[in-house]
């Protein structure tokens, strides 16, 4: 291999088979980087299958491009300047000596996840409002609705007018609040730091094409604040659909627990409907089956929960108004396909000594 | 009682309970209008005297006995989007009588049960929702299981009849990241041809056209089946039902739109069941033609308890609710309000049936 050293080493430890059409096209792209390519498995055997690694690997790696697969000592892989994530969160790195002790970059995959997860909060909350699952049991049944027209349907309610609430207007905050727009729906926004001017509200991260709110122009009101009453007071918005797409951080944990429930609901009088597409521990889950129990609330999807795999004997399997899935709303065929086009830009960036899309800042937390 | 504009008399005949509210609402907005209503089910028995003095009727499904019983009437406002179930009356076929019908009130609840029928569908939520009935964990590798979950983005919605309905699925659909096509009987070759004159639920719908990067038209086969051709994702059948749409799409049509099974297609029918040819429908699901669809209608209703279409995993079969909720009657009534309001001005209708073209 006449010419240069390779000027970067890219190291892609991922739970995917290797799509050789996308790895040939970064390779036609970045003739500078020497790309290895290595699938790891999703199970616990994965801190086996890095010790299972050739020797010394880690030595020539400066970009490491994984889920969980990190170098078991920062001194193993001197070379490494960045780490690139193919999941939104990073909190699966945030124990590892790389975070707590290097300032290597860290960047994540936020952005690519909006669509396919906003389709399962709208699709999740229709499902409930429309009753599809009594539907879904009908045709099971062969049965055309109850005899005489007047049907349970006739209660059922659509969006138009009602409010979304975002808590976390981030990418996947932003497509939710992009179709719940599209279907009449007034959104308001809530996020960690005030957005009080226009260049605050706009989205400067990956947006996949024809998606999202740029420009920060869906919501009618923002809100802000890590603190419980600026919380407490979005909540108390009217909200009658409440997304919940804040990142995992010290301050977000059990962020939501009774006297949020209480305010979202109006006291129980107005009882709202929950999303959480984020992760179970931003909720407190025993408070939210009591809230649902008692109807404060009026229903849940829950994608996330606390902990994973939810235990079998969870209240939550079986309550009539809750649907729950085990952490599937980002996965799909264009996943591997958007974060590989992540990858692409940071590495474009990386070479050009440009600011990286999408690096976690430590003292934050995401 | 001297003086002031020409009393109106309307009868409203309604299934379910009394509007009362709505009601009062109107006799105050009208004072001119005398309003009585009357229920329309379970078995109507409306005196002979309610029909004399009728000017205006607002109703679904009950008609005058005959026309003589009726001499005054000039305007029937049906509280559907279509108007079939009046068009084999005397009213729609022996007489000029102004028929309006409700189209522009569905838009949003319909356009919901379609983006619903068509998620439940991509993101295989009845094997998710059977996953909870067993408190199931998904597979151990859940990440697997729905890896070829593919979202809307990118792909594209064919809305074949770009009325009301079809706006709003198609306003949703481009929100969610999809290319959107239109489809309409006659062309929509102006800006000002693709507006939406009608009634719009606001904060819904697509009022100046913009929402389509391309629009197709014409009844005729050749032309359906261009439009047929364009690489459809996911197909909305919006169109009404008129001796030209009976059986619309058949397996030709199918073919067209899947390129003979080669790409997967999605059809959804909230329309009119008589539109598709079932048994064809059900052919080509059955060999791949076509590759799933969500029915909110069918041919006939109630679907028959034996028909294969229930048992299909790939077929989503609800009984023709997909308009029902709690915003329809109070959204009947307001279009019905500008009708009213319109009348006493002499000004045209909304809605009105072109007994020329069916609907």
């Amino acid at each position: 291999m006449g010419g240069g050293p390779f000027k970067e080493h890219l190291l892609c430890l991922l739970p995917a088979p290797e799509s050789k059409e996308i790895l040939d096209g970064l390779r036609k792209k970045f003739p500078n980087i020497e790309i290895t390519y290595r699938q790891v498995s999703m199970t616990s055997d994965a801190e086996e299958q890095i010790k299972a690694l050739p020797e010394g690997i880690w030595k020539d790696v400066t970009i490491l491009y994984t889920l969980f697969s990190f170098p078991e000592k920062p001194s193993d892989a001197p070379k490494l300047k960045l780490v690139q994530l193919i999941s939104a969160g990073s909190n699966q790195v945030q124990k590892h000596p790389i975070y707590t002790e290097t300032n290597v970059a860290i960047t994540t995959s936020s952005g690519i996840h909006g669509p396919q997860i906003a389709e399962w909060c709208v699709m999740t909350a229709l499902v409930q409002s429309h009753k599809y699952n009594s539907l879904h049991d009908l045709q099971k049944e062969h049965k055309w609705g109850k005899s005489g027209g007047k049907t349970d349907y006739h209660d059922v309610r659509d969006m138009v007018g009602r409010r979304l609430g975002v808590l976390g207007y981030g990418s996947i905050g932003r497509q939710v609040g992009r179709v719940a727009k599209a279907m009449g729906m007034d959104v308001v926004a809530y996020t960690a730091t005030p957005k009080d001017t226009p260049e605050k509200k706009k989205d400067r991260g990956f947006i996949v094409p024809g998606t999202g709110d740029i420009d920060g122009e869906v919501p009618s009101a923002w809100y802000s604040g890590l603190d419980k009453e600026s919380r407490i007071h979005f909540l108390k918005q009217d909200i009658d659909w409440l997304i919940v797409s804040v990142p995992l951080t010290d301050q977000t944990h059990h962020f939501l627990s009774t006297d949020e429930f209480k305010a979202l609901s109006q006291d129980g009088k107005k009882p709202a409907f929950v999303t959480n597409i984020a992760r179970g521990p931003i909720i407190d889950q025993p408070k939210l089956i009591e809230a649902l129990k008692n109807n404060t609330l009026a229903g849940a999807a829950l994608d996330v929960t606390d902990p994973e795999p939810l235990p079998e004997d969870s209240e939550l399997w079986d309550l009539p108004n809750v649907t729950v899935t085990p952490h599937v709303s980002g996965v799909g065929s264009s996943y591997t396909e958007r974060s590989f086009k992540v990858l692409e830009e940071n590495l474009t960036r990386l070479d050009k000594g440009e600011k990286l899309l999408n690096e976690v800042k430590r003292e934050r937390g995401y | 009682m001297g003086g002031g504009p020409a009393k109106e008399h309307l009868l409203i005949l309604l299934p379910g309970a009394e509007p009362k509210e709505i009601l009062s609402a109107l006799r105050k907005r009208f004072p001119h209008i005398e309003i009585t209503y009357l229920s329309a089910s379970p078995s109507p028995s409306i005196p002979d005297k309610a029909w004399n003095d009728v000017t205006i009727l607002y109703t679904l499904f009950t008609f005058p006995p005959s026309l003589s019983l009726c001499p005054h009437l000039r305007v029937v406002q049906l509280a559907s989007a279509g108007s079939n179930q009046i068009q084999s009356h005397p009213i729609y076929t022996s007489s000029d009588i102004i028929i309006t019908t409700a189209s522009g009130i569905h838009g949003p609840q319909i356009a919901e049960w379609c983006i619903m029928t068509a998620l439940v569908q991509s993101h295989e939520y009845n094997k998710l929702h059977d996953f909870q009935k067993e408190h199931r964990w998904g597979k151990k590798e859940a990440g697997s299981d729905f890896m070829h979950v593919r979202d809307m983005v990118g792909r594209r919605l064919g809305v074949l009849g770009y009325g009301s309905i079809g706006r709003q699925v198609g306003r949703v659909g481009k929100a969610l990241g999809m290319d959107v096509i239109a489809y309409t009987a006659t062309p929509k070759d102006s800006a000002e041809k693709k507006k939406d004159q009608g009634f719009i639920v606001p904060g819904t719908g697509d009022a100046e056209g913009v929402v389509p990067s391309a629009w197709y038209s014409g009844l005729d086969k050749a032309s359906l089946r261009h439009f047929l051709k364009q690489e459809i994702d996911w197909l909305v059948v919006s169109v009404p039902l008129t001796k030209e749409t009976r059986h619309f799409l058949s397996m030709d049509e199918f073919k067209a739109l899947s390129q003979d099974g080669t790409r997967p297609v999605f059809v959804q029918n909230i329309a009119r069941g008589p539109i598709l040819d079932q048994p064809a429908l059900i052919r080509a699901l059955k060999d791949g033609t076509v590759a799933g669809a969500a029915l909110d209608v069918t041919d006939p209703e109630p679907l028959p308890e034996d028909s294969e279409l229930w048992d299909m995993e790939n077929v989503i079969v609800t009984p023709h609710v997909s308009a029902a909720g709690v915003a329809y009657e109070e959204r009947a009534f307001r279009l019905f309000e500008v009708n009213l309001e319109r009348l006493g001005k002499g000004e045209g209708l909304l809605n009105v049936v072109r007994r020329e073209r069916g609907y």
